[in-house]
């Protein structure tokens, strides 16, 4: 079993990844209904052939907003990892490269920050800026692009004394163009996988931030949000509580499949 | 640090999936926790039956759990009241069930004319530290009170105090009709000033319990002051704690850890019920959930936007569905309890009505088919402000959100974490879910000031209605009983006619009681908590 995750992990991971794509472009036409209307009338009815998984405590039918928040979460999720990236990678390319005053301005920042644990500075940031999505997306990036601007550094730091680094120096390329052409496809391999993993981390960060609400607000179908909603309701209607509940197990772990397998995959160095 | 070993990873799989058996193991364990202390009779092997044992053989004790934390015990600073709370302290003047006034530390009072009052204080109590209670000990006390206390200093309006033996003569700066029932006030709660311990750790009073130590934000332990003047306490001791989390104080409510579990959340009642070992109090409130319109924005200084918004609450919806029936439909600010509240019917749920009301105010559904309301090409977007202390306030504020999207407006959201800052301070808000204890002493006075006059606590919408102050001006100078209530009668009719909020349901407390607590009921108050003729089987 373990061999069988070990060598489709991967494609566990895309698919679970398919599976959300799909229901996300095509949830809104499978299911006739709203995620937002509410319906007093039919509040915590069980599931039944019009409401697969039943409706939640506003009479909302509980798969449409499952749907509609694998759109939300996901969305959010690339928004964070690409900022993180776009802020991380450079910062590491340009620390690792030119060294010095930058290199330890730099460095400095991201020791500060990673003596504190990720979740704790994000809830503080969170916290000041007040309860919104878009403040829990500026605060994962805050917190996430150290983890990439130190892996980038690391690499560009042991490939820039290579030979091929100095050849291409000598023969008088741009630092610019160094940087791209030579260190930057050198730690690529390495950020994805990364990357690959983190996105699971960070869905259960805006998860978590929701649940705890600072995150996505009322009456948005996040999934976080639907497990604080249906926290009141944990004793007389736990589904509620299972649904969302599984869903983000359900990604997190392809998330995860997904980074693992890709960093089997790309790192030639591994023994198996 | 790039790489793990598969056999690795395949250990933390295993460590995930087997932490997973344990959660559910933990549910099953945890589901039958309950049946097995019924057995043995009403949780006698409880926790609080445990240490009572442990305080020695045949101590009674309990254990409340109170859903505020309070930092400070010290009377006229602790915006909990948990020294009164917990009867550590006592006031002059008391409420009784129905929310009259009944002597209490007090034993008579009168007024010698406009501006004068007379107190006589009741002979025989001692404090904790066992000196005598005077009115000299009143004075020091009370002085203190209004030197620390804002509103306390607003609420008494004392001039001078003078004491003699067991009377008290208070003068008042302008004649304050309400004075007695001002003093029902927990921050007017009498300490003796002379004691030595800090009074924010251990306030000497002359309840029936002693503090014997306080943890601030988490717990006050009690024991039972022997001396008490009413009839030592039945009880040893008892515990009050603190914690701010429903479903903690759920849980601790059906692992029998607290005996009396204020504030459970509504949809735990009927879970609640069916545990044998416990039963639920559901007592109405004074308290009122309402909608604050902010009358500073211009599209809401059209009355008929706000009639319409107000018709848009479906009260008997909230009451049925969020409350699951532990409220009342509130008309006006005050319950229909107090001799107060006008005979007016209330407001009706009529979306059609709103809908007029909205197009005579120049709202017309734009073009598109999204049904949204423009006026001049803008759109009528309200921002709702919130917050999560009271779990049913979201749960309101969703259904207003939902059934005014039908209408055509849109309301966004936002939760904040200390609305009293939030909406004294901002400006950009439209509407505001806000709760309140209207009529806290059995008064109207004290919610009309403060959310009407100029000065009041409570005036976050920024309402300017010159007819409602000018009755207020008078109800405040009135000392006539029968023409107060008239005039309390006439303003709440202005507040329903202009609207200044919309006030939506009186919230019944639920409250969690173990069937071994005997002579103990929560009173509608919710100043009176522990007392000394409430006992344990």
């Amino acid at each position: 079993m373990a061999g069988f995750i070990n060598r489709y992990a991967v494609w566990i991971g895309l698919g679970v990844w398919l599976l959300l794509a799909v229901m996300t472009l095509l949830g809104p036409y499978l299911i006739p209904h709203d995620p937002l209307a509410v319906d007093m009338g039919k509040r915590l009815q069980t599931a039944d052939a019009t409401h697969w998984l039943g409706t939640d405590h506003f009479g909302r039918d509980v798969l449409a907003r499952l749907v509609a928040g694998a759109k939300i979460t996901l969305g959010l999720t690339l928004v964070a990892i690409s900022a993180a990236l776009l802020i991380g990678v450079p910062l590491g390319l340009l620390s690792g490269y030119v060294g010095g005053v930058v290199d330890a301005a730099v460095m400095r920042v991201v020791d500060a920050l990673v003596a504190f644990p990720d979740f704790i500075i994000a809830i503080s940031i969170a916290g000041i800026l007040g309860p919104d999505v878009t403040h829990v997306v500026i605060a994962i990036v805050l917190v996430k692009w150290i983890g990439y601007a130190r892996v980038v550094r690391g690499t560009v730091m042991t490939e820039k004394g290579k030979a091929y680094v100095l050849a291409a120096r000598v023969a008088g390329t741009p630092g610019v163009k160094t940087i791209f052409r030579h260190l930057l496809p050198q730690a690529l391999p390495e950020v994805l996988v990364l990357a690959a993993l983190d996105m699971g981390k960070i869905i259960l960060m805006i998860s978590a931030l929701s649940y705890l609400g600072l995150g996505a607000q009322p009456p948005m179908p996040e999934w976080g949000a639907m497990l604080n909603d249906a926290k009141m309701m944990f004793q007389t209607h736990p589904v509620l509580m299972i649904y969302p509940g599984v869903a983000i197990f359900l990604v997190v772990l392809g998330c995860n499949l997904l980074g693992d397998g890709l960093r089997d995959r790309l790192d030639a160095r591994g023994e198996w | 640090m790039s790489k793990n070993h598969p056999a690795l990873r395949l250990g933390q799989w295993t460590v995930m999936i087997s932490m997973l058996f344990m959660l559910l193991a933990g549910c099953a364990a945890q589901s039958s926790g309950p049946q097995a202390s019924d057995g043995q009779g009403f949780g006698q092997s409880s926790g609080a039956g445990e240490s009572a044992e442990e305080t020695g053989a045949g101590a009674k004790s309990l254990t409340l759990l109170f859903n505020f934390a309070a930092s400070s015990l010290d009377p006229a600073s602790d915006k909990k009241f948990i020294s009164i709370r917990a009867g550590v302290t006592e006031t002059l003047v008391k409420l009784d069930e129905k929310l009259g006034l009944q002597p209490w530390l007090a034993t008579k009072w009168e007024q010698t004319d406009a501006k004068t009052w007379v107190f006589t204080i009741r002979d025989q109590v001692t404090f904790h530290d066992g000196s005598k209670l005077d009115a000299a000990a009143v004075k020091a006390s009370l002085e203190r009170g209004i030197a620390q206390s804002k509103s306390l200093a607003a609420a008494l309006k004392v001039e001078s105090i003078q004491a003699d033996g067991q009377t008290l003569i208070v003068q008042t700066k302008e004649p304050n009709p309400v004075f007695p029932s001002e003093l029902v006030y927990p921050f007017a709660a009498v300490i003796n000033v002379k004691a030595q311990a800090a009074v924010s750790d251990a306030p000497v009073g002359t309840g029936p319990f002693a503090v014997k130590a306080f943890t601030p934000d988490a717990e006050v332990q009690l024991k039972r002051y022997d001396g008490y003047w009413n009839g030592a306490a039945k009880l040893a001791e008892a515990t009050f704690k603190f914690n701010s989390d429903a479903n903690a104080r759920l849980l601790a409510l059906q692992s029998e850890e607290a005996d009396i579990v204020y504030h459970l959340p509504y949809e735990s009642l009927s879970v609640v019920q069916s545990q044998p070992s416990v039963k639920v109090e559901s007592v109405s409130s004074l308290r009122n959930h309402f909608l604050i319109y902010n009358m500073q924005q211009p599209h809401l200084q059209d009355l008929r936007v706000r009639q319409a918004v107000d018709a848009l609450i479906d009260r008997n919806s909230i009451v049925q569905n969020i409350m699951q029936g532990h409220a009342t439909v509130a008309v006006g600010p005050f319950h229909p309890q107090f001799s107060f509240h006008p005979q007016s019917e209330g407001a009706v749920y009529d979306p059609a009505k709103a809908k007029g009301l909205l197009a005579m105010a120049g709202w017309t559904a734009d073009s598109g088919a999204t049904g949204k309301l423009t006026k001049g090409g803008q759109p009528l977007t309200l921002k709702l402000v919130t917050y999560q202390g009271r779990p049913e306030l979201p749960l309101i504020a969703q259904l207003i959100q939902a059934e005014a999207a039908k209408a055509g407006i849109g309301i966004e959201i936002q939760m904040v974490e200390n609305p009293d800052e939030y909406l004294a301070e901002k400006t950009d808000w439209d509407l505001a879910l806000y709760s309140s204890l209207t009529a806290p002493r059995g008064d109207a006075g004290y919610f009309l000031n403060s959310a009407y006059m100029p000065e009041g606590a409570l005036t976050y919408g920024k309402a300017n209605l010159p007819e409602l102050t000018r009755l207020i001006e008078q109800l405040n100078i009135t000392v006539d009983l029968a023409k107060r209530d008239e005039l309390a009668r006439q303003a709440v009719e202005v507040i329903q006619t202009q609207l200044p909020q919309s006030f939506i349901v009186h919230p019944n407390m639920g409250i969690g009681v173990n069937q071994r607590v005997i002579n103990w009921k929560p009173g509608l108050e919710e100043y009176y908590l522990l007392t000394n003729t409430m006992d344990v089987k």
